[in-house]
């Protein structure tokens, strides 16, 4: 059990968790962090895994382009959509005028 | 619109009746308890990682750097060895752009992304446009625009203290766009960097999505009326499609000059110079510029949607 | 010990499922696909992983071998390593178009209940 095999398990045991974060937070801003955190960690276990072209690739997906496309469609979807007390979002969702 | 039992249109009517979500969890909880088993079953049995590497893998390694003069055997394989794969996916991706592009048009022709539709809103509501408003007119209009809050500032320096948040300037404070005035340049080299040393990691893609990050980081500081010459649809959309040309142009002189469709026509420089790709260091380039373009395209097209298609009046349409 | 990889990614693969089965709100089903997608992220590169082997990178390899010696020696296999690049640039290319529709569906039905929407439909 080297330090590798320590780190790689420290690193899934994260990653498993943040995946149950993602989907059992209610809130949908939280759960976008915690997919944001999800790529981060794959990108830490790529480069332990001696892959660091696709860590490039998933810390730059997982960090910039995923979080902007997730927080901008729910702060466009929730301009129009009215509060939802049982749509397990717990965001305000009322109305905003652009 | 079927109305199956559905009296309120925002949802708040009784529950349709076949819209209980009852039973889901339980039917979701065993389907993916099934799943879990055959996956779990299926990866003890993949081979681990003693096993010596696969015949494709140690060609891939070995003719890295006779063939291409890459010391980076991943960007030989993704943008030389196996171009076409990558010709694929990166067509795949200008297709995800176009068609986030058709499902966020708006109803008018545009030229920017945003704010668009504020533009003529004071010749939209004067009777005779034509017809110069007097002082008193003026006032009343300007003290109006005031009272709807419609006069944002540019940046919020200007404004007092202790004014309630959220407050609605287009960009941030001094201090905020005086370091990203420091840090846009460094952080656009980082992203130029990463593709420019093709035998070292890194390549078209993530340098094209650094540059989406910097976009972003200049638009959330300086607010889109600043960035919004280049940031339009017209010039991204030209940028785009000549990084796919060039693309194309590579590859098909690939065929011509040199047999295949994505084989290396240029002169190979010596191992770890800049030129030392050949065409796999123009295919990267041309990605970069690619995906950068369309990433950003498709964020801006994303943060531009407006909902002004469905104009149903009857249940109060909202025309944003 | 890279089974313990594995099953990691046969683990979040089958949270993103359940996510994407049981989930009501509809930005929540497309984080369930993303959660898939970067499970099998993580599946491809623990198969592309050898025992003790260094990255698959032959600029100036460390302990005195030339970059030939090294394409020979242990290196974690670069092709797989592709594939999960491809992967990672169609999954954004997806994730954006699902949120697009998304947004479109949440302006027409105004609301994000999947199962409001099948009901609404028309």
């Amino acid at each position: 059990m080297s330090a590798f095999w320590l780190l790689d398990f420290v690193l899934l045991a994260l990653l498993v968790a943040s995946a149950g974060v993602v989907v059992w937070l209610r809130n949908l801003n939280g759960a976008v962090m915690a997919l944001s955190a999800v790529g981060v960690l794959l990108t830490v276990l790529f480069v332990a895994l001696g892959a660091p072209d696709v860590a490039h690739s998933e810390v730059v997906v997982g960090a910039i382009a995923l979080p902007v496309l997730y927080l901008v469609a729910i702060g466009k979807a929730r301009t129009d959509v009215t509060d939802e007390e049982d749509l397990g979002e717990r965001g305000e969702g009322r109305r905003v005028r652009r | 619109m079927a109305r199956a039992g559905v009296s309120g249109v925002d949802g708040r009517g009784p529950e349709p009746p076949e819209a209980h979500p009852a039973h889901r969890p339980v039917v979701g909880a065993v389907l993916v308890a099934g799943a879990a088993a055959v996956l779990a079953a299926a990866f003890v049995a993949i081979p681990r990682e003693d096993v010596p590497l696969p015949a494709i893998a140690r060609q891939a390694l070995t003719a890295s750097l006779p063939r291409w003069h890459l010391t980076e055997p991943v960007n030989a394989v993704v943008y030389g060895m196996r171009g076409f794969d990558t010709f694929g996916e990166t067509f795949l991706l200008i297709a995800a752009v176009v068609s986030v592009v058709v499902l966020t048009r708006t109803r008018e022709p545009r030229r920017g992304y945003i704010g668009e539709e504020a533009a003529a809103k004071e010749e939209r509501e004067q009777i005779d446009p034509s017809a110069a408003p007097d002082a008193t007119q003026r006032e009343a209009r300007s003290a109006e625009r005031v009272e709807r809050g419609e006069d944002r500032p540019d940046t919020p320096d200007a404004v007092p203290l202790g004014t309630p948040a959220p407050e609605d300037a287009e960009g941030m404070t001094v201090v905020v766009r005086t370091a990203m005035r420091v840090v846009a340049p460094v952080l656009a080299v980082c992203g130029v960097y990463l593709v420019t040393w093709g035998y070292a990691p890194g390549g078209g893609f993530p340098a094209g999505a650094v540059m989406l990050g910097v976009i972003l980081l200049l638009y959330a500081g300086f607010g889109y009326r600043r960035i919004g010459l280049v940031v339009r649809p017209a010039p991204l959309e030209v940028i785009e499609l000549v990084g796919a040309a060039a693309i194309v142009l590579l590859m098909l002189l690939g065929l011509l000059l040199a047999g295949s469709f994505t084989a290396n026509w240029l002169p190979l420089a010596p191992p770890q110079t800049i030129r030392s790709g050949g065409t796999a260091q123009v295919f990267s380039v041309g990605e970069l510029v690619e995906v950068g373009a369309g990433l950003t395209i498709a964020v801006f097209a994303l943060l531009g949607i407006r909902h002004d298609w469905a104009s149903d009046e009857d249940e109060g349409g909202t025309q944003q | 010990m890279i089974v313990v990889n594995y099953l990691a990614a046969a683990a979040v693969f089958c949270l993103g499922l359940y996510a994407v089965l049981t989930r009501r709100n509809i930005i929540k089903m497309v984080m369930g696909l993303s959660l898939m997608e970067a499970s099998t992220y993580l599946f491809v590169v623990s198969v592309a992983y050898r025992a003790r082997s260094t990255a698959p990178v032959l600029l100036n390899p460390q302990d005195g071998k030339t970059p030939a010696e090294l394409a020979k020696g242990d290196v974690a296999d670069p092709v797989l390593q592709n594939f999960c690049l491809t992967a990672i640039v169609i999954g954004v290319a997806l994730t954006a178009v699902f949120l697009a529709v998304a947004v479109r569906v949440a302006q027409h039905y105004r609301t994000l209940d999947a199962d409001k929407v099948r009901a609404m439909r028309g």
